[in-house]
């Protein structure tokens, strides 16, 4: 069964936080790019050399230390099959740890990280 | 083993857009008889009443009677229903063709985008990664995890306004959650709002 991580999400026409869920089945690195933190997959992406990502936008910036901690819940997650953790960007202090409004979640194909 | 989860279609006269190109007709003068005058496609005119909105066409008359009159949809709108009856204002500007009242056609079956046809479409779960919340749209695509391309799946509603459709999108996060979470189980999507969904398209 698929491990499962949620973000706080906060609804724009409202004050109400709902979560949005990202599959992390098969998530097996995160790195902070770009401000964002993208989760690599074991899936091969759609050129030669790139595997498949999900960059994760917030409202605050990302920092390598929020990636690692992702990271880090990803991999306990993965011990626990059908789980849904909950992951607050750890470095935000001002926005709750809430996901960006617009593109939370980017799909891409990357080169795999060295 | 898989998980899936069971999106109804609704087959039953959805609200949708129109297709592009020219609609079936006929046509007829929405009250007082006018007068047709041929010539090229007209500018882009609103199509008002029925159930939806926001749509417009052209109209090409090839001669002054009804009966050679082409309607090309140019913008599709949304929430037209089979069956309504709309109209298109006079239009006697520029050189193009001219209609000095009011035209009116009921929407048939082919002027707008076909759905589904199946009762009910089994969405398979495990290869989602996330649902892409939009507010804008009547479409809410899931995302999936698989090789080589970047696939999603998008569903296409009837009914939604541009108030809800996050909320619409966040209710289908929610729902493929608790579809993964179910071993053994195929839970059936439902939609808030009244929206129901007619379309189900692997991209």
């Amino acid at each position: 069964m698929a491990s499962l991580i949620k973000f706080p999400y906060l609804r724009s026409d409202t004050t109400l936080t709902s979560h949005l869920t990202l599959n992390v089945e098969g998530a097996y690195r995160c790195e902070s790019v770009s401000n964002n933190i993208r989760v690599y997959y074991n899936i091969i992406g759609s050129s030669a050399g790139e595997i498949l990502c999900v960059d994760i936008d917030f409202k605050h910036d990302a920092t390598s230390a929020d990636a690692e901690s992702l990271e880090a819940l990803i991999k306990a997650g993965a011990q626990k099959p059908g789980s849904c953790e909950l992951f607050v960007l750890p470095s935000d202090s001002t926005d709750d740890g809430e996901l960006e409004a617009a593109t939370p979640f980017a799909m891409s194909s990357q080169a795999e990280p060295s | 083993m898989s998980n899936y989860v069971i999106i109804p279609i609704d087959s039953d006269n959805p609200a949708r857009p129109f297709v592009a190109g020219a609609v079936d007709g006929p046509f007829t003068w929405a009250s007082a008889s006018g007068t047709i005058t041929s010539g090229a496609a007209s500018t882009a005119q609103a199509i008002v009443g029925g159930s939806g909105a926001s749509a417009q066409a052209t109209v090409t008359a090839s001669g002054t009677a009804l009966g050679n009159l082409t309607v090309t949809i140019t913008i599709a709108g949304d929430d037209y229903k089979v069956g309504d009856v709309v109209t298109i204002a006079a239009y006697t500007g520029g050189a193009a063709t001219k209609w000095t009242e009011p035209l009116q056609f009921e929407i048939a079956a082919g002027d707008l985008v076909v759905g589904d046809s199946q009762a009910e479409e089994l969405l398979p779960v495990d290869d989602v990664a996330c649902v892409d919340v939009v507010n804008t749209g009547a479409t809410i695509d899931i995302l999936l995890k698989q090789a080589t391309a970047l696939k999603k799946w998008t569903l296409t509603l009837a009914g939604g306004t541009a108030d809800n459709y996050e909320d619409i999108a966040i209710h289908v996060n929610d729902a493929i959650q608790q579809a993964m979470q179910a071993e053994n189980k195929q839970p059936t999507m439902t939609f808030p709002f009244g929206v129901s969904c007619y379309d189900v398209v692997l991209v």
